[in-house]
């Protein structure tokens, strides 16, 4: 075992940390170090400044236009982009429906796809999850029959995160009934400007409206648009869950809001007295065993898969993410009670009108919004169900 | 940063997979035995080299390392081994970084070698955790040193040959006697622990040390008992880390044969999430415990406390939800002392009490400097 980063890992760490220091405009990192989610023009400008630099793509091959860097690497990448209050990389586009489409799509879809991802022009939203199929998700119904050279799409897809600023939606659509559920499912690509797509928001407790539903109502989808074979959607999405898993960790986000909290607890004086200090520290221990779970993953080939990643780290950086923000709400004290309106753009006309210190207005919408952290993704009920599978042999 | 064992990591791992399988048979003969030290296990420990696997070559060890001591107790763990491996490695890296260089080696070899069991008489009632409070006196005269104070409950004493007491000289310095058991047998009230070991409250009031037992004073005697304090705190998370593995699996294998309302218990929704919750403690303690190691290897004593001290916290945490989850899931023949599931829980409740509880770690923890 080797217990440090190499000189070379820490000397990328360095680079990462000078790049971010350079290029990352005040407003956008004082917005996320407040806890508010990113808005598209945010995204578009972070995207193409890195891909001025080739990192856009932190997990992709360098044949496909990313960096080629190491699981280790991409971590490090991670903590250092949300420590510094950086927009992290489009999930549904990097970490999501692009290594689907290299991995299983056409070369002329991947020359279609991938390159506008990399530069920041297109961003893809997912539409997995139905009004009928959340953790239950093969029993998905939105239908695709083909007809001539598309498919025509009917059905209802539900907290499709982005669907309101995205260019396309990826999705699980139903093209066999004969069978077992997961052996009808394809894996279909849907431009947002095709005719017969609605989309509604969904206004959420805490303010934000990035989920949505999505209607389909008779959508002519070409079927050069299907990633790979008709019928293996679902098999293509487990095998890309299978590589992903440490992502659910949540480690960078929780190092961003644990390093905020202890700073404002320390000018507030909060962290002087015991019982919040103590609960703090015991919160602090417990994102120091997940990330040194997350390097397990990342760094040891036999362990990994005996431990049951990718379960036990969406169950703890979920609960983990609550648990840092009852904290943190407990720290701001009175005024985590206001609505603060969600910032549309960076210039925060409001906040010279509202109490509070000038860094609260996210803390409680970051506090609602986690509660779903513990029912997406696959809820914690489902990944327990999961865990006891595996261990009993079943 | 690479968490794959290495080759000789891989070997040492393998060989105490099969040596511990083995022990389960014979584990009723430790329990037998006088101070919970079978002869047969004691010299098979030996001749495996666990006791001077993880330290270093120029006080003849192995050289294997943190890592090497934590797969032996995480081995130990799994099989509830009861023969004091990590008292007498606590002794000897106490000896290792406290004593005079050319006494080192000298005493390290027959202890290493099964021939003289040497045991830490350091602990004192009052400490809960804090090692550095000694209140036992050593007050020089002119037979040597006169003693007062008590050390409680002294993993192992009883069966030690030599005891390695700490005091402190004329009320200051702390300092290290080294003194034959047989000199202090009057004055060991011995007990059993609730997991199997032997154990001793030793009371020094009036006890007379000859002025050659004192081995070592200054400084460098805190550190000592420091450092090792740290390293056994690790390797008794691994001891437990082991432990929970073995609770885990007998519980899992439990619910598959137990059957009630027709049907396997472990069909039923409920107990399959206690389950999970156990793996997610083991999980999460296999974890920490990296980070005790990596803190252990670190030149800052401040960075090693932090992560030692973490270690600590986390997997009593898990210790107890592991442990009282697994009796739970076996109902009644859960709190029987014929089923094994028991003694682990045993095991598991001891590792909660020993080196300190939660409120002294998360305290060190928050005290030490940042070092993450």
């Amino acid at each position: 075992m080797q217990f440090e980063y190499s000189a070379e890992d820490t000397a990328f760490r360095d680079e990462i940390r000078e790049f971010i220091a350079a290029e990352l405009p005040d407003h956008i990192r004082r917005r996320f170090r407040r806890g508010w989610r990113w808005t598209r023009p945010e995204m578009v400008f972070w995207t193409k400044k890195l891909h001025a630099r080739g990192w856009s793509a932190p997990n992709w091959p360098v044949e496909y236009g990313g960096t080629g860097w190491s699981p280790l690497r991409k971590h490090i990448f991670e903590i250092e982009t949300w420590v510094a209050g950086a927009p992290p990389t489009h999930n549904q586009n990097f970490d999501l429906v692009g290594p689907i489409v290299y991995g299983f799509g056409t070369d002329a879809l991947k020359r279609q796809i991938l390159p506008p991802m990399l530069s920041g022009d297109t961003f893809w939203a997912q539409g997995f999850s139905e009004p009928g199929a959340g953790s239950d998700l093969a029993s998905l119904r939105t239908r695709a029959v083909r007809d001539g050279d598309h498919y025509v799409v009917d059905g209802q897809k539900i907290w499709t995160t982005d669907a309101e600023i995205c260019d396309g939606i990826f999705t699980l659509v139903r093209t066999d009934w004969s069978g077992k559920p997961q052996a009808g499912i394809s894996f279909l690509l849907i431009d947002r400007a095709l005719p017969g797509i609605t989309i509604r928001p969904i206004e959420m407790l805490n303010g934000e409206c990035h989920l949505n539903e999505v209607f389909f109502d008779s959508v002519r989808v070409p079927v050069a648009s299907l990633v790979g074979e008709e019928n293996k959607g679902w098999g293509y999405t487990k095998t890309l869950l299978a590589h992903e898993r440490t992502a659910s960790a949540r480690i960078p986000e929780l190092r961003r809001d644990l390093a905020l909290l202890k700073a404002h607890a320390t000018e507030s004086g909060l962290i002087e007295r015991a019982g919040f200090r103590n609960r703090l520290a015991q919160v602090e221990i417990d994102i120091i065993a997940l990330e040194f779970t997350v390097l397990r993953v990342l760094t040891d080939h036999h362990d990994a898969p005996a431990m049951r990643a990718a379960s036990v780290l969406k169950i703890r950086g979920s609960e983990l993410l609550q648990a840092l923000s009852e904290l943190m709400i407990e720290e701001l004290g009175p005024y985590a009670e206001i609505t603060y309106p969600v910032p549309t753009d960076w210039s925060e006309p409001w906040l010279a009108d509202l109490p509070g210190p000038d860094w609260a207005s996210g803390v409680m919408g970051g506090f609602l919004h986690r509660r779903a952290a513990t029912i997406y993704g696959g809820s914690n009920e489902i990944q327990r169900n999961l865990i006891a599978r595996a261990e009993l042999g079943r | 940063m690479d968490f794959t064992l290495s080759v000789e990591e891989a070997m040492l791992k393998e060989s105490i997979d099969c040596f511990m399988l083995d022990y389960a048979s014979r584990r009723p003969a430790s329990l037998a035995a006088p101070h919970g030290r079978d002869p047969t296990i004691w010299r098979s420990v030996i001749e495996l080299g666990w006791l001077p696997a993880g330290f270093s070559e120029d006080v003849g060890g192995f050289g294997l390392g943190a890592v090497a001591e934590i797969l032996i107790h995480e081995g130990i763990g799994r099989g509830l081994m009861v023969e004091p491996v990590l008292a007498a490695t606590l002794a000897a890296r106490v000896i290792a970084l406290a004593a005079p260089e050319g006494r080192c080696a000298a005493l390290l070899a027959p202890l290493f070698s099964g021939d003289r069991l040497i045991i830490l008489a350091h602990d004192e009632p009052e400490a809960r955790g804090d090692v550095q409070l000694v209140e036992a006196h050593a007050v020089r005269d002119s037979q040597g040193f006169r003693l007062s104070g008590r050390k409680a409950m002294i993993d192992s004493a009883p069966g030690a040959d030599q005891l390695l007491i700490s005091a402190r000289i004329d009320g200051a310095d702390l300092a290290l006697f080294l003194v034959e058991a047989s000199h202090l047998a009057g004055r060991m009230r011995v007990c059993r622990t609730i997991d199997g070991r032997a154990a001793a409250e030793i009371d020094l009031d009036g006890a007379v040390f000859s002025a050659s037992a004192l081995l070592a004073v200054g400084p460098q005697v805190a550190n000592a008992i420091n450092v090792a304090h740290d390293h056994a705190i690790v390797a008794a998370a691994a001891d437990a880390l082991g432990a929970m593995e073995s609770a885990l699996a007998i519980t899992a294998e439990y619910l598959k044969t137990r059957h009630q309302f027709g049907v396997p218990i472990s069909s039923f929704q409920a107990l399959q999430h206690k389950l999970a919750d156990m793996v997610v403690a083991i999980e999460q303690a296999r974890s920490i415990i990296l980070c005790g190691v990596a803190a252990l290897s670190s030149g800052d004593s401040a960075e090693r406390a932090r992560g030692v001290s973490a270690a600590k916290v986390l997997v009593m945490t898990s210790a107890r939800l592991v442990g009282a989850h697994a009796v739970q899931l076996h109902g009644g023949i859960g709190v029987t002392e014929e089923h094994l599931i028991s003694h682990y829980f045993r095991r598991l409740t001891a590792f909660a009490i020993r080196f300190g509880g939660a409120d002294y770690h998360l305290s060190r923890f928050v005290t030490s400097q940042d070092g993450l």
